[in-house]
């Protein structure tokens, strides 16, 4: 007879895989991959002397790529800016693309929540941004009367905006545009204008149109008046909107220079999954490396995928630059697997005020030693620990395995309702959309009356759809 | 790893880091092993093991280097001559000396003078070579070598199953691979393994 009553409140091992890795609640435990993480920390220390630079980590399926960025999110903490990347879908616009997560990434409160002048990391940086321009004023007008205020504001750049409701904030903004025209080389008439509007979004009620602007897009007419911007009059080509998108990058990674540097983490690259768009994510990189200030791109992809799948179809530029700092994920020794292990146990009965046998129970000891020998993936160890906790819980030993199906059928309608819920939810990205609306068109029956003849991408037009009739009355049989 | 509850000390790795540096002199009694490590190595050792006395006691530290003899991580060389107590060796400096402190993939072949150790390593670099991330698919290394199968099957198995693997096994993407590539991968428990890679790479 088993002794229930000892045993955790839930099992421990059943989620194998991180998930999304600012969220995940799984312990971590810290000499699993050490070495890459040390490394990767070494890196993002240099960004300031040796700003174009990139890494790759590299890893096989459930080496704990995931859980490095979710290590380096908790350590790292407000010291970086993290932007964490899905794959990105559609290679002919990957700059427009990943310039949407990263606006929306920065129009995130910063960690620790908002505060009650601050709401976003964009209004941070935009403070940051004020307060260098505050000093140079002063140094310029030594006398000043806002002197007094520096040293608060250089504490607490917030503050700053304590200013926008005197005239000197106006007067700031001008010297604003002339100060970092010099200091941040932030030249030319885009640069001018994106900074403008950075500094616009300072103001509430201009928020929107600001991040419309900033994300690439055009706002309308009423928020281009009130940014003072004129609309791109009809230059919609895909080209130009991705350098738009490029020069928004550009100006925002200058800026950076008064806050903080940025890591954007490109995870599971091996959804990469066609030539294009691994070629065209080579281009991404080699240009954010060469082109975009203060920004460490750092690529997560299985081992195998990179050297099979994804280095032949890089050029010899690009691959050179995203494999110039590699990390290897290591496999674990037993001592890391039973470390594993015991981290689990700890954290599901963390919650559990009565005492229990030993570290490990209800696993068996001497048992889990001889299983885990030789695993050196950290999932192989969950998934192993996994069995092992459900044999030693009796779980599920009368009951029937819960049809797979099922089990994905409510996983994604669980995660469906979370994503709904979340107040802080990214807006849903172009590119995504258009992958799932291909996939949903492609796979569905056709017994509707129609048939699906193609699907391209066609200048500026997202997803063109060619439809024709197939017997059902009232459809007409053109395009 | 196992540490005292109030001086954070590396039992294990401490002791082992002792064994390394005294290599070249041989190996250690228990007590020359006791004195090595150190005062605050064997409090802590006494803090871990829950005694009252101050420091850990001679049978303590046989104990702990049992429990390390147990899982390969130190070479216990018998008593000889007047001698009563065996010596402990770090496991490499002992391999040097004693060829029965190796496992047999390590051993000398009777084939010629490289061991299956050594073979299994050459194979597997003239593969590597080409690929950054050092995962080589098994049925490469496996058809290189030209072995019964069980001979490659158990030096795989010996030099992964180990308490610091040489080699890691990985499941890889079965996608990747015809059906004669992955009749000569690895299998175990029902778990099939595409890709393996030298840990120490």
């Amino acid at each position: 007879m088993k002794n229930r009553s000892a045993q955790p409140p839930f099992n421990p091992f059943v989620d194998v895989a991180v998930g999304d890795p600012s969220k995940s609640r799984e312990p971590d435990v810290q000499s699993v991959n050490k070495e890459a993480f040390a490394g990767l920390v070494k890196l993002l220390g240099s960004l300031d002397r040796t700003p174009n630079i990139a890494a790759l980590v590299l890893g096989e399926a459930g080496s704990g790529k995931t859980h490095l960025i979710k290590r380096l999110i908790s350590v790292q903490g407000d010291d970086l800016i993290f932007v964490y990347v899905h794959p990105l879908k559609d290679h002919r616009r990957l700059f427009s693309s990943l310039l949407q997560v990263v606006i929306s990434t920065l129009e995130h409160p910063p960690p620790g929540g908002p505060q009650p002048t601050v709401k976003t990391r964009l209004e941070l940086m935009a403070t940051h941004v004020m307060t260098a321009v505050f000093e140079n004023y002063l140094e310029k007008h030594p006398d000043d009367g806002g002197r007094p205020y520096l040293e608060t504001v250089k504490r607490k750049p917030w503050k700053i905006l304590s200013f926008k409701k005197s005239p000197k904030w106006r007067t700031l903004l001008t010297h604003a545009l002339s100060y970092l025209s010099l200091h941040a080389s932030l030249q030319g008439h885009t640069a001018g204008t994106i900074l403008k509007v950075l500094l616009h979004y300072l103001d509430e009620s201009k928020h929107e149109a600001a991040v419309t602007y900033l994300s690439g897009s055009d706002p309308d007419d009423e928020g281009a008046e009130l940014l003072g911007v004129k609309l791109t009059e009809g230059d919609f080509t895909v080209e130009a909107q991705e350098e738009r998108s490029k020069q928004i990058l550009k100006t925002i990674g200058k800026l950076l220079t008064f806050y903080r540097p940025m890591i954007l983490c490109f995870d599971q690259l091996e959804n990469l999954d066609n030539e294009p768009l691994i070629a065209s994510f080579g281009r991404l990189i080699n240009d954010i490396v060469n082109e975009v200030d203060n920004v460490l791109p750092v690529g997560f992809v299985r081992a195998e995928t990179w050297d099979v799948r994804m280095a032949p179809h890089l050029d010899g530029a690009a691959k050179g630059r995203i494999s110039s700092n590699v990390f290897h994920l290591k496999g674990l020794g037993l001592d890391q697997a039973m470390e594993i292990v015991r981290a689990r146990l700890d954290w599901a009965y963390s919650s559990e005020s009565r005492s229990r046998p030993d570290g490990f129970h209800p696993l068996q000891l001497a048992k889990l030693k001889e299983q885990l020998l030789g695993l050196t993936s950290p999932r192989d160890v969950l998934i192993e620990a996994n069995r092992m906790f459900r044999e030693a819980t009796q779980e599920d030993s009368t009951v029937p395995p819960p049809d797979p199906l099922r089990i994905l059928s409510d996983s994604f309608e669980a995660e469906r309702e979370r994503l709904l819920a979340d107040p802080q939810k990214a807006p849903a990205r172009k590119d995504v959309l258009v992958a799932a609306l291909h996939l949903l068109l492609t796979n569905r029956d056709h017994g509707k009356g129609y048939q699906v003849m193609s699907m391209d991408a066609e200048g500026p037009v997202d997803l063109t759809i060619r439809i024709a009739e197939t017997g059902c009355p009232g459809l007409r049989k053109r395009p | 790893m196992t540490r005292g509850k109030d001086v954070r000390i590396d039992l294990e790795g401490h002791l082992l880091a002792k064994l390394k540096q005294y290599a070249s002199r041989g190996g250690l009694t228990y007590s020359e092993l006791g004195k090595k490590c150190g005062g605050p190595w064997k409090r802590a050792l006494a803090e871990a093991k829950k005694i009252k006395a101050k420091d850990a006691r001679a049978r303590d530290v046989k104990d702990f280097v049992y429990q390390l003899w147990e899982r390969g991580l130190v070479f216990l060389e018998p008593p000889k001559g007047l001698q009563t107590a065996p010596r402990i060796w770090d496991p490499s400096a002992a391999g040097r000396r004693f060829p029965s402190a190796l496992g047999p993939v390590m051993q000398p072949t009777t084939e010629g003078a490289s061991s299956d150790l050594e073979a299994l390593r050459a194979a597997y670099d003239r593969f590597a070579g080409e690929r950054l991330s050092g995962h080589v698919p098994v049925y490469k290394v496996r058809r290189d070598l030209g072995w019964e199968r069980e001979r490659f099957d158990r030096a795989v198995r010996d030099l992964n199953e180990r308490p610091d693997p040489e080699i890691e096994l990985h499941v890889g993407d079965p996608q990747n691979y015809g059906d004669d590539e992955i009749a000569d991968s690895f299998e175990r428990r029902s778990v099939l393994y595409l890709l393996m890679r030298w840990r120490t790479a």
